[in-house]
This record gives C-alpha cells, sequence and structure tokens, in this order.
C-alpha cells in the first residue's frame, strides 16, 4: 500500500511537486485549515503566542510528514537504482537506450569528428540532450558521421547506398551513405561521403 | 574516491576561511556555525573565479599546482592567527559535556535523517534535469576534458556550449574542479554539492536565528526549511537555483546583522555574498544592485559595499569585450508589451502548498500578526528586500518574451525557490520573538 503519494521517483519535475497525500488524502487541505484558522485568529486579535504555535505546530508537523516521505522514497529509489553503476543509471534515466546508443555509436566515430543527429521531430528531448553524451563529438547538419535514432521511418536501399529517413517533419535521402552499425531497424551509425539531397 | 572528493571541496573551503581572518584581522567575530558555511559559500566562489581568471591567462588547471599553491597559502594564513583558535574548538568538541534536552535530540535527528535523504537521492543517480546536462554540467564537462573554460569562440565548445553562453559560471567551473581532482567525469558523484550546500545553509541559519530567537525555535524552524519540498528537491538536482537563493539568504541574513551592529565586517561578508549571487546566475546582478541600493539608503560604506564587485566585474568585463549578449530576453518581440496574463498565474502558484507548503502564508500572517510593531526598524526595512526580488521577476516577466515560460509553469517556483532562504528567515523571525 503507498502511504505516501509521489515517494515514487515518477510525476516529480524541477519545476514543480505534486500534492502530497498522506494515505490517498491531500494533505493540503489541512494546510488551508492551518492558514484559515490561523487567519481568522489573526483577525480576532488573539494572543500571538497560541497563533505562533498553530502555524510552527502545523508546519513541523507537515515538516516530520515529507521527511517520512523521503525516507520511503530513499526506500523505493534505492530498490530501482542500488546496485546500478553509473552506466546504467545514465541509461536508466535516459529514455529509451538512447544513452546507450550513443555510447556505442560513439565508438566508431574518430576522436573529435562533428555528428549530425536523426531523429524524430515531435522529440526534441533527444536532440537537446545528445550534445551532453557526445562530448567530443559537436553536433552540426551535414556531418560526414550520422547519426539516426528512432525516425519515424528509416528505408535502405542497399544497391544504391541510399538511406532515406522520414523524422516525421521532414524527408532526408543520404545518398553514398555505409552503415557503420546497425543497432536495430531505426539506430545506426552511418558514414556519407558526399552532400545529401 | 571520496577522499577525492572530499580534497576537492575542502581546498575552497580552506581557501575561504583564510579569506575570512584575513578580513576579520584574526578576531573572533562570528560563531564558528556561521565562520565555516559562510567559508565554504564564499571560498567556492573565490576559487572558481581564480579558476576563470586562469583560463583567461590561458593557463590550464593543474590539480596538484593549484593544491599546492592556494593549500600553502590558506595554511599559513590559518596558521598564524587561527591555530589557537582551532585548538579550542576541536577540545571543546572533544571535552566538553553536551546537557541536550531529549527534544533537541528528536529534531537534531529528524535533521540528521532528512539530510541523509537528500543526500542519498542527489548521489544515488546522475545528473537527470534538463537546465543540468543542456547547461551547467554539459558547460562543467567541457571545462573538465579541457582542463580550462574553452576561450576559442571558432570552437563548437565555445564557453562550454550550452543553451545561454552569458550565464555566469561558478558552478560549472566547481563541478569541472571536482572531476579535476577525482581523475573522471562523475555526473552522479559531483552531485554532493548541492546538499553540502543546503548543510552549510542550514548551520549557518541555525546559527544566525539562534542569536535572535529561542534555541528550540531556530532548530524548529532550521528542521522546517531543509523539509520545504521543493528546497530538499532541489538540493538534489544539479540546478542552480536554490544554491543562488541560499547566498541571497546569508547575504541578507548578513546585511541585518550589519544594519544591528554597524560593523564594517558583516556589510563587507554581505556584499561579497550578494556579488558572488551575480557569478552564479544572471539575475543574481539585479539582486546585487537591489541591495546595493537598499544598503547605501541606510547609509552603509559605499567602499565596503563594492568588495562584491569583485564577482561582478570579471564576467561583465569578459561578456563585454566578447560581445556576448543576455539571453532570454526579447523586450517586445512579439509586438506586446505588458503581459497582465501572468498575474493570476503568479498568485496562483503563491496559493499552493505542494513545493513551500506554509511560507507564503506564514510570511503574509507574520507580517499581518506584527503590523502593530513593525515600526520603522531594522528589521521590518529588510521586509522590503524579498519583496524588491520579487517585482524584479514580475518585471523580467511583464516586459519581455520570458512571459511563455511564467505561463507555461517552467519558471514561477523555481524563481520563488531563490527568493524562499530570504523570506524563510524573515519569517522565521516574525514568528520567533516580539517584533522590538
Amino acid at each position: 500500500m503507498e502511504i505516501f503519494g509521489y515517494a515514487l521517483p515518477y510525476n516529480r519535475n524541477i519545476n514543480g511537486l505534486p500534492y502530497l497525500s498522506l494515505f490517498s488524502f491531500p494533505v493540503d487541505i489541512i494546510l488551508y485549515c492551518v492558514v484559515a484558522v490561523s487567519l481568522v485568529l489573526i483577525l480576532l486579535k488573539f494572543e500571538k503566542e497560541k497563533i505562533q504555535q498553530i502555524i510552527i505546530g502545523g508546519w513541523v508537523f507537515f515538516s516530520v510528514l515529507y521527511t517520512f516521505q523521503a525516507g520511503f522514497q530513499v526506500y523505493h529509489e534505492n530498490r530501482l537504482l542500488g546496485e546500478k553503476n553509473i552506466d546504467e543509471l545514465r541509461e536508466i534515466t535516459t529514455a529509451d537506450g538512447f544513452y546507450s546508443f550513443l555510447k556505442n555509436a560513439s565508438r566508431n566515430i574518430p576522436a573529435q569528428e562533428p555528428v549530425t543527429l536523426y531523429t524524430k521531430a515531435e522529440a526534441p528531448l533527444y536532440r537537446q540532450k545528445a550534445p551532453y553524451f557526445l562530448y567530443p563529438h559537436p553536433i552540426i547538419d551535414n556531418a560526414q558521421y550520422i547519426l539516426i535514432f528512432d525516425p519515424k521511418l528509416v528505408t535502405i536501399n542497399q544497391k544504391n547506398e541510399e538511406i532515406t529517413i522520414d523524422t516525421g517533419k521532414e524527408l532526408l535521402t543520404l545518398k553514398n551513405a555505409k552503415i557503420i552499425e546497425k543497432f536495430s531497424d531505426k539506430r545506426f551509425l552511418v558514414k556519407k561521403d558526399k552532400e545529401m539531397k | 574516491m571520496i577522499i577525492l572528493l572530499f580534497c576537492a571541496l575542502f581546498l575552497p573551503f580552506l581557501f575561504g576561511l583564510a579569506i575570512l581572518i584575513v578580513l576579520s584581522k584574526g578576531k573572533k567575530i562570528i560563531p564558528t556555525l556561521q565562520l565555516f558555511p559562510l567559508a565554504f559559500f564564499i571560498g567556492t566562489s573565490l576559487f572558481t573565479l581564480i579558476l576563470f581568471i586562469l583560463s583567461l591567462i590561458g593557463v590550464k588547471w593543474d590539480k596538484t599546482i593549484i593544491s599546492i599553491i592556494l593549500g600553502a597559502i590558506s595554511l599559513i594564513i590559518l596558521g598564524k592567527f587561527y591555530i589557537k583558535e582551532f585548538q579550542q574548538i576541536l577540545k571543546k568538541i572533544f571535552t566538553e559535556r553536551f546537557n541536550i534536552e531529549p527534544l533537541y535530540v528528536l529534531l537534531i535527528l529528524l535533521i540528521i535523517f532528512k539530510l541523509f535523504t537528500i543526500s542519498y537521492i542527489a548521489v544515488n543517480k546522475p545528473v537527470t534535469d534538463w537546465d543540468a546536462w543542456a547547461n551547467w554540467s554539459l558547460r562543467a564537462k567541457v571545462f573538465y576534458f579541457e582542463q580550462s573554460v574553452n576561450l576559442d569562440k571558432n570552437s563548437s565548445y565555445y564557453l562550454g556550449s550550452g543553451g545561454h553562453l552569458d550565464y555566469p559560471l561558478q558552478f560549472p567551473i566547481l563541478e569541472a574542479w571536482i572531476f579535476t581532482v577525482i581523475g573522471e567525469w562523475n555526473d552522479q558523484l559531483v552531485k554532493i554539492i548541492f546538499p553540502i550546500y543546503l548543510i552549510s545553509f542550514v548551520l549557518f541559519l541555525y546559527s544566525f536565528l539562534s542569536e535572535r530567537i529561542t534555541k528550540l525555535s531556530a532548530l524548529l524552524f532550521s528542521f522546517i526549511f531543509i523539509s520545504l519540498p521543493l528546497v530538499a528537491y532541489h538540493s538534489s538536482s544539479a540546478y542552480i537555483d536554490l544554491p543562488l537563493g541560499m547566498y541571497l539568504g546569508m547575504g541578507t541574513m548578513m546585511l541585518l546583522t550589519f544594519l544591528k551592529t554597524r560593523s564594517k565586517f558583516y556589510l563587507i561578508l554581505s556584499a561579497l555574498l550578494l556579488g558572488a549571487a551575480a557569478w552564479i546566475k544572471n539575475e543574481g546582478l539585479l539582486f546585487f544592485i537591489i541591495t546595493l541600493l537598499f544598503a547605501i539608503k541606510e547609509r552603509a560604506n559605499i567602499i565596503a559595499l563594492l568588495t562584491g564587485l569583485i564577482f561582478v566585474i570579471p564576467w561583465s568585463l569578459f561578456k563585454l569585450v566578447e560581445g556576448i549578449q543576455v539571453s532570454n530576453l526579447g523586450f517586445g518581440v512579439s509586438g506586446s508589451f505588458l503581459h497582465f496574463e501572468i498575474l493570476p498565474v503568479i498568485l496562483k502558484g503563491l496559493l499552493i502548498f505542494n513545493n513551500f507548503t506554509l511560507l507564503w502564508f506564514a510570511f503574509i500572517l507574520g507580517v499581518i500578526a506584527n503590523i502593530s510593531l513593525l515600526r520603522k526598524n531594522d528589521f521590518s526595512k529588510m521586509l522590503f528586500l524579498p519583496m524588491g526580488y520579487f517585482f524584479i521577476f514580475i518585471f523580467i516577466y511583464m516586459f519581455t518574451e520570458n512571459y511563455t515560460y511564467l505561463l507555461n509553469g517552467t519558471v514561477l517556483q523555481r524563481n520563488l525557490l531563490v527568493i524562499a532562504p530570504t523570506v524563510f528567515w524573515l519569517t522565521a523571525l516574525l514568528w520567533g520573538k516580539e517584533i522590538e
């Protein structure tokens, strides 16, 4: 049974956290009550000490709740991530095997060589995150080395050495493109010699 | 590797301590619980500034040489001024019997447990959040492998690349230094610096508050602060908003201490911390300017205030010379100037509890509860500072294209996180004692 809502490492992001719930009861309702009661007491000119006790008492109570929630979070995250090494952790925290794709592909790219990355147009995350893992290979347009990661469609014409990529936004054909490594049906490291159309 | 990590962070701390000892002329002016966090905060800022200047003059970062030179300077200074003090502190720690009430013990255990959970969550996974791998940590990686800040404008990795070349470099350089000392790019272990900043801040907060309210209240508020949900979450990420907020918080606390004591030492500390904010994020410069104007109005010594410029000038001058413009502004690009649609979004953002629990309410209620007592005194004047910081954000969103980020929910709570430490200590004092 999930005691604390959001104890699992999901649905949290850096811009804000979801409501904490205790046995599925949203605790923010209690916080609103604390605020409302305090405001009424202030307006009724009650002793400041009493109001202080309500505010600080309520605040400490929820701080203790959050502390125990953090304990559960440690437990869950340790179960999920505890024994993994750093590469496995990067793999887990990067969607869809993108990290291992980049890591394995970059082994066959000469040092400092720039690359071009083609992926799904509606998934800008890959394009944004690639530089972090690909350094020292800068990402440019029309590089000789091309990474293809899960575009909408990939068609390979081995006879003519042509690869057609549909990113969902544009259709590209790479001519004189040789597949250096195939990772899956839609994941390749390719090297081309001439300008692509 | 843990030992190397410790060494990587200990050197800036030691250097910061030496600088503070020089500034205080060897006199014991501030408690140790405030001195050590200050040494860490100011030390890491100064240290990264030195590494940046070394890059500007074309010197690669050699961990051995840098450690020997800065370590030696620090130890000589500390040895000269502080050795007896250290001996006394160590003697006190190991010989004094601490009579602590059970409630204090419980609170301390809760604090330790909470800090453990934050630290664990920080280091049990590598960098995962967008701005970290897109900007801060990416630049750290580049600087590590190049053993310097990349200053080649023709390089794809000029200034580390990333989304915003105009962003200051304290944290990318600090992370790169840690990689340099531990000898590898480890974006998991490096995240420990964020809980360490939090621990330092909380020690400082406790010490500052316990000078003004009861020790129990100070401990309670320290516990509450580290339990604020978004504070805890950001302490385990590699984002820079919370560290910026903590620098602001410490800087404003030192400013209040200056207003009460009129000691130039506290003013210099405040100026250094607030100036360092400009070396952390661009908006730090605006906060520094606002606080500078406030302090000048309070008849603070301008020369002392200008010590903060030691952090502002190098990066600002560099950007001017290199022609690097501030990104993310765009006044009136869309054709509209006044974006009133941000106001209900801001109001809604302040009314929710999931990120800061009672903080904003406690602050406002505290002001209301003490309204008859809030005369024109030093404390009540400080209340205008976080409002000033907040209005900077409102101004930016009202008049620039950044309003889109506010509307889509990507910035408001992080902006509030920047002013949260300052609002928090003010709230603690509002509720912790009678306002004189």
